[in-house]
């Protein structure tokens, strides 16, 4: 089964955006597989649970690799993917232990996955960092990569979307707002692409 | 590996989310290797999860498996690391999925680092226990030799001590532990038998059962498990059972246990009766001109009734 990795700074709404992603495929429930270090396990939410259990306003919600399985309509059947939430990245060292032990995971995802959907505050699209780039620069060695510009629906200049094709160049930019589950059609196309 | 060294200096806290990325660049990238074997052990999760009952074994193979893991996690930590002895007691009765579990258990431990081959190398006492002094313990570290990086499945072991003290099953024994003592982590042995005589055969050998620290028991199956397992191995073989097929596949489960309980082969005998099954639609379908594809798929009633008669 394909693997896509939503990777990207801490509070940026990588999960929101993989749970409402898949209530816009259909789903109304998931099973979300927890991966730590040591072990892993799985449970079975309603959609709108999850999204109350694991999005917050507060950094670092997500402290392993939480992935679950898409179905996309394929032919006369469905199609599965997985697609993996990621604990967010800080530029900095991090004083956390745990986090930075759940940051460690997520990068040993990065070198491994071959699909990445780089998840970005699109309200800062004028000042993309290091460690943006860095992730987009990353972008070039995996198969397959795209630029999500999150909260979208909270951008107020005209000139942001070229602001963030100018930052990335190379890149496929789609911008998306997961709190509306809007731009989630051109995702859709990416992941349909990927399988 | 040097990207390993990177995000654990991240994770200490030596170097920042920033710099270990930056520097991770620079390293060539293993990912094809990596990846493909992560996938690889993946998939034979998959397939150990996809096999049908089984719960006690599969959760006893997470815990072997979280076990080699985090003691291979603290080793890299330099911390204090339990050495890894895998040597194994399978108990359970005929068909109950001992060497399926096996050979799974073999490349999944490849898979994760424990085994360098992967392999699994059957043996029964025949293959271990020559005929004349001198002989046996030559023949058991061939076998050994042959496990090398693998795993060693010692079918039926108890029929080792067999023939009492001056049999040459105990000239194999003695040469297995010296070879399991020797050759630490370079592969995993595994005994196998029935439950009852491997009791028997282990408080008899005290030495040898302290040697093995852990044992699986393989439950029998229940019948709906059993009625799962035929209708899988059809599916496989791109048959399907009609409806008054399967109710009669359940009746002549339950036939076949009742007949015999103490010596029901579980899944072999499903295996058996499936490969039967298939015969007797081939036999109805012979004589018959312009066979359907779907009529080559289907097996009725009377091809499962027909597995009972002798």
């Amino acid at each position: 089964m394909k693997q896509i990795l939503v990777v990207g700074k801490t509070n940026v709404g990588k999960t929101l955006f993989t749970l409402n992603f898949a209530a816009y495929l259909g789903m109304t429930s998931v099973q979300i597989t927890f991966r730590d270090i040591r072990t892993s396990h799985s449970k079975s939410f309603s959609i709108q649970e999850a999204i109350d259990l694991f999005v917050s306003d507060s950094e670092h919600q997500t402290k392993c690799l939480q992935s679950i399985i898409l179905a996309l309509p394929w032919g006369k059947g469905t199609k599965q993917c997985e697609l993996i939430d990621s604990t967010g990245l800080v530029p900095n060292i991090h004083p956390d232990l745990l986090i930075r032990q759940a940051m460690g995971q997520t990068l040993t995802m990065v070198r491994q996955i071959r699909h990445m959907l780089h998840i970005i505050d699109g309200t800062q699209h004028a000042q993309i960092d290091d460690l943006d780039r860095q992730l987009a620069n990353y972008g070039t060695y995996v198969t397959s990569y795209a630029v999500i510009a999150n909260k979208w629906d909270l951008v107020q200049s005209s000139h942001a979307l070229q602001d963030l094709k100018k930052a990335f160049p190379k890149q496929l930019v789609i911008p998306v707002s997961s709190l509306h589950k809007s731009g989630f059609r051109e995702v859709r196309t990416y992941v349909r692409n990927v399988l | 590996m040097i990207h390993d060294d990177l995000i654990l200096q991240m994770e200490q806290g030596k170097i920042s989310v920033n710099e270990a990325l930056a520097a991770l660049h620079t390293v060539p990238i293993l990912k094809e290797n990596v990846c493909s074997q992560r996938q690889r052990l993946k998939d034979l999760q998959h397939e150990l999860d996809s096999l049908i009952g089984l719960h006690s074994v599969k959760s006893m193979i997470r815990e072997i498996q979280a076990f080699a893991q985090i003691q291979q996690y603290r080793a890299s930590l330099e911390l204090a690391s339990e050495p890894i002895v895998l040597h194994t007691i399978f108990m359970g009765n005929p068909g109950t999925g001992k060497t399926t579990v096996a050979r799974l258990i073999s490349k999944m431990l490849k898979e994760m680092g424990v085994l360098l081959k992967g392999h699994t190398v059957e043996v029964e006492r025949a293959d271990l226990v020559a005929e004349y002094i001198g002989q046996t313990a030559q023949k058991t570290r061939e076998a050994v030799k042959r496990a090398m990086g693998g795993l060693l499945f010692i079918d039926e072991a108890y029929s080792l001590a067999r023939g009492g003290e001056r049999d040459f099953g105990k000239e194999a024994i003695d040469t297995l532990v010296k070879a399991m003592e020797d050759n630490r982590g370079d592969f995993v042995v595994v005994l196998a038998g029935y439950p009852e005589p491997m009791n028997y055969f282990l408080t008899s050998n005290p030495g040898l059962r302290s040697r093995f620290p852990m044992t699986i028991h393989f439950p029998d199956y229940s019948d709906l498990e059993l009625f799962k397992i035929g209708e899988a191995m059809f599916e496989q073989r791109q048959y399907s059972l009609t409806k008054p097929a399967r109710r009669k596949m359940v009746e002549v489960i339950r036939q076949l246990r009742q007949e015999d309980p103490y010596n029901f082969g579980n899944a072999r005998v499903i295996r058996n009766m499936v490969e039967r099954a298939l015969r007797l639609q081939a036999v109805r379908l012979v004589a018959k001109t312009g066979v359907t594809k779907e009529e080559l798929m289907l097996i009725l009633a009377e091809d499962i009734q027909g597995v009972t008669d002798s």
